[in-house]
């Protein structure tokens, strides 16, 4: 944690409608009833035969199926595909297929229109509060119980509440908000401004945190038997199209200020009001300001029956950064970046530098003291067949500002024996009942090996094990506060792990 | 080969003790693994191309490394290559096994193509009967156990009497290899640096029946 509480108030977001040229107001406020996201599960695959292989088109054709299915329950992929590739190749596939039908889903209008009218700012799905809620709103002072559903004016901040309406996202800065994994740095833009973070759960993960009291440290403490397990996405039993459950899924967003109307029409966009709590020394009081933010990179961590490591996906907006071979060759470079400048040569901006330290809370202008902007290169580049699957769903969503995001990859276990492993004794009633517990890689094999997102896990991009980015590599360490009894016998099995996720480690 | 695990476990020990003359014990492969790890430090190894037969994009040449590997560390090919094989350490070795000894390296995977069937023993007596292929043998089975790579030569020099007082040089061939190396799972631990393993993990005694490390489970 940072200098500074985290807690207080929190950071308003106004979604939709805030701005000027929005949506109006009643379709911001949560009154009338929304369809879930799932179920109906979203079942298609990349492949609509596997003898001989045909890919599911992606294309007018199949426009209106594809941007309406739903959300994946869980994934559906195959080894099998088209001549000449190999079945990692014809898996990694499935599941980047897979990804951007949750993308999709999950950015679909939160008033149950279609994603093909959208506009910049419409409302999605996940900010809406009755599919998902940030953290903060979860993991309250003092280790009190949250309650699913609409913001309570009294949880709004204190000093955001004179701008508070309801249905807007409220977000608090802590320094997860601004700085990177493991404490690797703030992230700077061309503008100065800091990048924000934050992270958002569902409700099946909200669900099972209240039900064990998770959102409390003490809790945490208390429970130590609790073998952490979050129900896992099913698909529908086979033969059937009703039935199934997305189970546990978990996001993390990145944000940029926008500050110009230009940029508004390229990103997804959001009012949203700012909540920087007071420093710790009192120098510095508790503030609340008003910006326009962009959506500049999405994490979906979604854990399945069959992928009980979770599958990761990781989308980023195309005006981030180059590709660092694009760099090294000086071709296909764009005018300009929201994290590269290309007038700039190396020795003036060194890449993938980290900001000059200290790296404090920011104040209420988000920008960085000194003027520093980064200049950051994508290090691994999108493999061929990733971009050509990005090329089919952003011409489908063309004329929608989705179109200007792209698909980095999705990580997923690619030892299916190893990934969907229960317990051998399960505990009836309690699935996944999953074996936390197989070694040596309790990830599975990951695929690929490395991931990054260039705002996400910025300074951490490359392919050195250990120390570069993999979603299940870092997420697999997660653990939570629960503590071995004094009393335990000597040869019982407690774990401290906590299924993938730190968010458990923000319980207070 | 059994498909019993436990068989697959004795394999391994039968051939990298009686076959291959290196003692794996588990002491002696930590050993072997603070070495490699001491070299992963100076730098990894750099080969220059050099015209080989074998092709590394070659479904059957690649089979038959996998294949002689099998053979010769006692791990299942379905460990050593998986169907879906995101670290493709395999090609790495491949690539780096033709550049070293192209000929001796065709030499291996032809016994191979021309003993599919038989039983590995009868490979393995094959290998050892020519002294180019057993050295070359040992090199590639130390490869994938340590991820590093020893000499044929010096290997055979060091076999040979009289007793060399000389120590066998040897080079780790890559980050990657050196995370992959064999020796961590069969002696149930991680390389330094380097874990996939829960969280938690030390509190609990190896279990030399586990058969998720080195096995089918």
């Amino acid at each position: 944690m940072g200098d500074r509480p985290w807690l207080g108030a929190a950071i308003a977001g106004a979604f939709g409608v805030a701005g000027l040229l929005s949506l109006p107001v009643a379709s911001v406020a949560q009154t009338a009833a929304s369809k879930l996201l799932a179920p109906p599960c979203n079942t298609l695959s990349d492949l609509v035969s596997t003898n001989p292989p045909q890919l599911t088109p992606v294309d007018e054709t199949n426009k209106d199926k594809l941007l309406t299915s739903g959300l994946p329950c869980a994934e559906t992929v195959q080894g099998e595909g088209p001549q000449g590739k190999s079945r990692l190749e014809n898996f990694q596939r499935g599941f980047d297929f897979y990804s951007w039908l949750t993308f999709i889903a999950l950015n679909a209008p939160a008033d149950d229109s279609e994603i093909k009218n959208s506009r910049p700012d419409t409302r999605t799905k996940w900010e809406d509060m009755r599919h998902f809620r940030q953290l903060a709103d979860i993991m309250l002072l003092g280790g009190k119980a949250p309650q699913w559903g609409e913001r309570r004016p009294q949880e709004v901040p204190a000093a955001c509440r004179r701008d508070y309406k309801p249905g807007m996202m409220v977000t608090q800065l802590i320094e997860e908000s601004f700085n990177q994994p493991f404490k690797t740095g703030p992230l700077i833009d061309q503008n100065g401004n800091y990048a924000l973070f934050d992270i958002l759960l569902n409700q099946q993960m909200f669900d099972y945190i209240v039900k064990n009291k998770l959102y409390s440290k003490k809790e945490q403490m208390r429970n130590s038997a609790l073998k952490i397990d979050f129900p896992a996405g099913t698909n529908p039993p086979s033969g059937q199209t009703t039935g199934g459950d997305p189970g546990t899924v978990m996001l993390k967003v990145s944000w940029k200020v926008l500050d110009s109307d230009k940029d508004k029409e390229r990103f997804h966009n959001v009012d949203a009001l700012i909540f920087i709590p007071a420093s710790e020394d009192g120098k510095t009081k508790e503030a609340c300001v008003r910006k326009t933010l962009g959506l500049i990179g999405f994490h979906v961590g979604h854990k399945t029956k069959n992928r009980l490591q979770w599958i990761w996906t990781s989308f980023e907006h195309v005006d981030n950064v180059p590709e660092q071979k694009d760099v090294d060759a000086r071709s296909n470079l764009k005018a300009s970046y929201s994290f590269y400048d290309p007038a700039c040569d190396a020795a003036k901006c060194p890449l993938n530098a980290t900001p000059p330290r200290p790296w404090r809370f920011p104040d209420r202008s988000l920008k960085f003291p000194g003027g520093f902007k980064n200049q950051i290169t994508r290090v691994t580049a999108l493999t061929d067949d990733t971009k050509e699957i990005n090329a089919k769903f952003q011409s489908i969503l063309k004329g929608t500002v989705w179109a200007n995001y792209m698909l980095l990859s999705t990580q997923w276990p690619s030892d299916f024996g190893c990934s969907s492993k229960t317990v051998q004794n399960p505990v009836p009633n309690l699935p996944p009942n999953t074996d936390f517990e197989k070694q040596p890689d309790m990830n599975c094999a990951p695929a690929p090996a490395f991931l990054a997102n260039s705002t996400l896990e910025t300074y951490s991009q490359g392919s050195v094990p250990q120390a570069s980015s993999s979603c299940m590599g870092c997420h697999g360490n997660a653990v939570s506060y629960q503590q071995r009894p004094p009393n335990a016998a000597p040869d019982a099995k407690l774990f401290n792990q906590s299924d993938f996720t730190f968010t458990l480690e923000k319980a207070r | 080969m059994s498909d019993d695990p436990s068989d697959k476990r004795s394999l391994v020990v039968q051939n990298a003790n009686v076959r291959v003359t290196v003692t794996y014990t588990r002491r002696t492969l930590l050993a072997g693994a603070a070495a490699a790890t001491a070299v992963a430090t100076v730098g990894t190894l750099s080969t220059a191309p050099t015209a080989c037969a074998a092709d590394a994009n070659s479904a059957q040449d690649m089979s038959d490394f996998v294949k002689l590997s099998e053979v010769l560390t006692g791990i299942m090919a379905l460990k050593l290559a998986p169907a879906a094989d995101p670290i493709d350490i395999k090609r790495d070795y491949f690539k780096l096994v033709s550049e070293k000894r192209p000929a001796g390296f065709d030499k291996l995977l032809t016994i191979v193509r021309d003993n599919r069937n038989a039983p590995a023993q009868a490979i393995i007596d094959k290998v050892q009967s020519d002294p180019d292929s057993k050295f070359l043998a040992r090199s590639i089975v130390l490869m994938w156990y340590l991820g590093a790579w020893y000499d044929p030569d010096d290997l055979k020099m060091l076999a040979e009497p009289p007793p060399s007082p000389r120590e066998v040089s040897h080079k780790v061939i890559s980050a990657k290899a050196y995370t992959q190396g064999w020796v961590w799972r069969v002696a149930q631990t991680h390389p330094m640096g380097s874990s996939d393993m829960q969280f938690g993990y030390w509190q609990r005694k190896p279990n030399p029946e586990r058969p998720d490390f080195i096995g089918g489970a």
